[in-house]
């Protein structure tokens, strides 16, 4: 009986220890008749750490940098956001340079501005 | 036998006034970004301050690691001497051209920092490398600043 009282507490400390350190990073959002083209600071992270998904309406980007001699637990840069413009789930791609994200999110067909030629009558 | 408190009066020097010297810069440094960042970006909400820095001690050396985002070797500048390392960027935040903003979080900054060393350091083997946006610095300590072992005899 006596025994239920005694709970080992290393299991919750290591738990906290092991939490990544979560980073809301600083993003661009820019439109134009074509894309929305999302750039976002991900200082340290890797190409290959990089999550970048869109599931309408929801848009989500998230880079992770794993613990290493200056941090003792991983470091987790994400956002989310709301997109109400329609996007080609094919048209969109992600590149990330020196520590920055750039996704373009090409804008459905249906929505891009059509040039219609008027023929002589 | 000296308390604690008796050993740190026997010993200014010693650590620990550095150590709070070192505190109150950073803390005015913070205060003063928060107090200009106010009228910079007007009700615009943003988790970026300065670029982050941290600076280690290895034994055998220094490594400061600064964030840098979108910038490159080229854009970075690092002077030293003995005792201190200069780091000097400067990042210019521009809208593509034929895109409208709808949201402007990250900021353009001109970021120049001194920092004094608290050992002599070798600046002719410092080392530098920018890497994913991360510029981390390493600074060997001079050959009489290295850490070195005593042997304790047995009387």
């Amino acid at each position: 009986m006596a025994t239920k009282q005694i709970q080992p507490t290393e299991g919750r400390a290591n738990l906290e220890a092991t939490r990544p350190r979560q980073f809301v990073p600083p993003v661009d959002i820019y439109e134009n008749d074509q894309e929305l083209l999302v750039v976002a600071d991900f200082p340290g992270v890797d190409p290959e750490a990089v999550n970048v998904r869109l599931d309408p309406p929801e848009f989500h980007i998230e880079g992770r940098v794993a613990a290493n001699g200056d941090a003792d637990v991983e470091t987790v840069y994400s956002r989310t956001f709301r997109i109400d413009e329609r996007i080609d789930g094919d048209g969109i791609s992600a590149e990330l340079k020196n520590g920055l994200l750039t996704v373009h999110l090409r804008k459905a067909a249906a929505l891009q501005p059509r040039k219609i030629a008027v023929k002589a009558g | 036998m000296l308390g604690r408190n008796q050993f740190w009066n026997e010993w200014p020097l010693f650590g620990q006034s550095f150590e709070s010297f070192d505190e109150l810069r950073r803390e005015m440094d913070r205060l003063l970004f928060d107090f200009g960042r106010g009228f910079r970006e007007l009700g615009q909400a943003s988790s970026f301050a300065a670029p982050r820095v941290a600076l280690k001690d290895n034994g055998g050396a220094f490594v400061l690691r600064s964030e840098l985002p979108g910038l490159t070797e080229k854009d970075v500048e690092i002077s030293a001497n003995a005792n201190t390392v200069t780091i000097r960027a400067e990042r210019k935040v521009q809208e593509p051209e034929g895109y409208s903003a709808h949201r402007r979080e990250r900021q353009g900054f001109v970021f120049a920092r001194t920092f004094e060393l608290p050992a002599k350091i070798d600046p002719d083997a410092i080392e530098a490398v920018m890497k994913n946006g991360v510029l981390t610095l390493t600074l060997p300590k001079a050959p009489d600043a290295q850490p070195k072992r005593i042997a304790v005899k047995a009387s």
